[in-house]
């Protein structure tokens, strides 16, 4: 049972980077800051990474 | 309406605030149960002849208290800020966030009481009696339904990684409950395990050990891969490592148990086992540790300005150095000096205090003025010297118990040339007593330093919010107009 479960877990993890690509992990990583936009102008003023398209998404969900 | 207001609007930020409050009003009490119990040690008077207020009544409600009071109520504050601001949708129900929050608090009192009268089931972190055990299990239920239902409802494709642990950490810890708690009732108050003999021994350090693995390492990693981030205005070093860690330190934790009971009636092969899982779950805890703090590359300047920056970095140290040294410690050679002295206390307390304090402190320091719609905390003064209470209090409580265990685990071995012992218990005793003054002290230090941070945060709180403030501003001018 424990050896099975490992092995989901392995599988899982395999699966994970699979379906990721590294864009989108670029993007994943920003997610902290894409509701908060004073805090992503000031890490795109010192990484120059943007997170626009979750910019989007908070205030479409800000406005429900 | 500034942002803050909106999200207040948008999210259920009530909860939170319940939660971050309770953390601190536990926090608090739990650590200063703690600074008692270690002056109980220092003068032993102080056990006052009663039965409730001994050292062995006293000592499972201070770790109840910070691992599921403190602890838990800063994790759950956490989740539920995390998982509403990265997936932009409100917890599924107020009513139930409500009930949970007075639930958990009820529950908590209950099994405090219980336990200042003796009513116990002997296992380490998990002495509830099944009433409280099965309302537990209710509550987590409900905290369950509450975090993964917010997941469900998101309008974000990707679920953040902080959520990851924060689900691991709720699953895990429901499993290891309900098997470690299965017993049968004889009392309202009174119930045998289920389990007997080594298997039961085996249980309860398999639940032990994930109490330590998925509460309060997996658990407050979500707090990390958030907050360091957000603190320091950069994205995670490695978001390829973090899920590379995620599934790594859930796979190898669960295994680890056994190195609790190395030299005992387990079979040898489970202690073997647990001995070689426990040295390979430093790569991922030593993963993670790495990911954290590479977030700060190129922004290492900020903290020499800003101390919640510190709190998060810091407790990042000490999380490396403690996923070291349990592993040293699992191995079954120092093991059989380590076990059974306070090498082992000190262990412990670099993680508690060092980790799972300091992380949430840093957390908290930059939650509640968003939560309160304010700026910055009331003072960042009182934040630095909150600071340096905590780390000077951690490092003289660990090298006391490092000094102590090692001098205990020494004399305790020494054997005289016909082969009786050197030393006899109470000398043994005797020789701890410095390190358990410098222990009072180092542990009074850090309750000091969570006083200060109930009071900063008092102040703050006191202070009208922002959204009032422009309000003032905007009818003055109009005024004037």
């Amino acid at each position: 049972m424990p050896i099975l479960l490992s092995i989901v877990l392995i599988a899982a993890g395999y699966w994970s980077f699979k379906h990721m690509s590294l864009l989108d992990m670029e993007q994943a990583a920003m997610l902290p800051f894409a509701d908060d936009p004073e805090a992503a102008k000031r890490v795109e003023q010192e990484t120059g990474r943007a997170c626009l398209p979750e910019h989007l998404a908070q205030q479409i969900a800000l406005q429900a | 309406m500034n942002t803050a207001t909106q999200q207040a609007q948008a999210y259920n930020y009530k909860v939170v605030r319940q939660f971050t409050i309770a953390t601190l009003i536990w926090g608090l009490i739990g650590m200063s149960m703690g600074a008692f119990i270690a002056a109980q040690l220092v003068w032993p008077e102080l056990n006052f002849n009663l039965p409730w207020t001994s050292f062995g009544r006293i000592r499972p409600i201070h770790t109840n208290l910070v691992i599921f009071a403190f602890g838990g109520c800063a994790l759950i504050s956490t989740s539920f800020y995390i998982v509403q601001r990265s997936c932009y949708a409100r917890l599924p129900s107020d009513t139930a966030a409500s009930l949970f929050f007075w639930g958990w608090q009820a529950m908590l009192i209950a099994t405090v009481i219980s336990y200042a009268l003796g009513y116990t089931t002997t296992k380490e972190y998990a002495e509830m009696e099944w009433p409280f055990a099965i309302a537990l299990t209710v509550l987590w239920v409900t905290y369950a339904w509450l975090f993964f239902g917010t997941i469900l409802q998101r309008k974000t494709s990707h679920i953040y990684v902080a959520n990851w642990f924060y689900g691991a950490f709720i699953i895990v810890t429901a499993m290891v409950h309900i098997i470690n708690h299965a017993a049968i009732p004889v009392t309202l108050l009174k119930s045998y395990p289920l389990y007997s003999g080594a298997t039961d021994a085996m249980v309860q350090w398999w639940f032990g050990h994930s109490v330590v693995g998925f509460i309060l390492s997996v658990g407050f990693l979500g707090m990390m891969y958030y907050f360091v981030p957000k603190q320091v205005n950069r994205p995670i070093y490695s978001y390829r490592l973090s899920i590379v860690h995620f599934w790594a330190i859930i796979s190898i934790y669960i295994w680890a148990g056994p190195h609790h009971l190395h030299y005992t009636a387990l079979p040898d092969w489970a202690q073997s086992l647990g001995m070689a899982m426990s040295i390979i779950l430093l790569a991922p805890s030593w993963g993670g540790m790495i990911n954290g703090m590479m977030t700060l590359s190129g922004a290492w300047h900020k903290l020499r300005s800003d101390p919640i920056l510190r709190f998060l970095v810091v407790a990042l140290a000490f999380y490396g150095m403690s996923t070291f040294e349990g592993p040293m410690m699992a191995i079954k050679t120092v093991n059989s000096l380590s076990h059974y002295t306070d090498w082992t206390i000190g262990h412990v307390h670099a993680g508690a205090l060092g980790w799972v304090a300091m992380i949430s402190f840093g957390s908290l320091y930059h939650m509640i003025p968003k939560l309160w719609d304010h700026a910055e905390m009331y003072s960042t003064r009182l934040i630095n010297v909150h600071f340096w209470l905590a780390t000077a209090g951690t490092v003289i409580y660990i090298a006391a118990m490092w000094v102590n265990g090692l001098t205990q685990g020494l004399m305790w071995r020494a054997i005289n040339d016909d082969g009786t012992l050197s030393y006899s218990f109470v000398e043994v005793l005797e020789a701890s007593h410095a390190g358990y003054i410098a222990r009072l002290i180092g542990g009074s230090l850090f309750v000091l330093g969570m006083l200060l941070m109930v009071v900063n945060t008092w102040l703050t709180l006191r202070r009208p919010a922002q959204q009032s403030v422009q309000q003032h501003l905007n009818e003055a001018q109009t005024a004037e107009v």
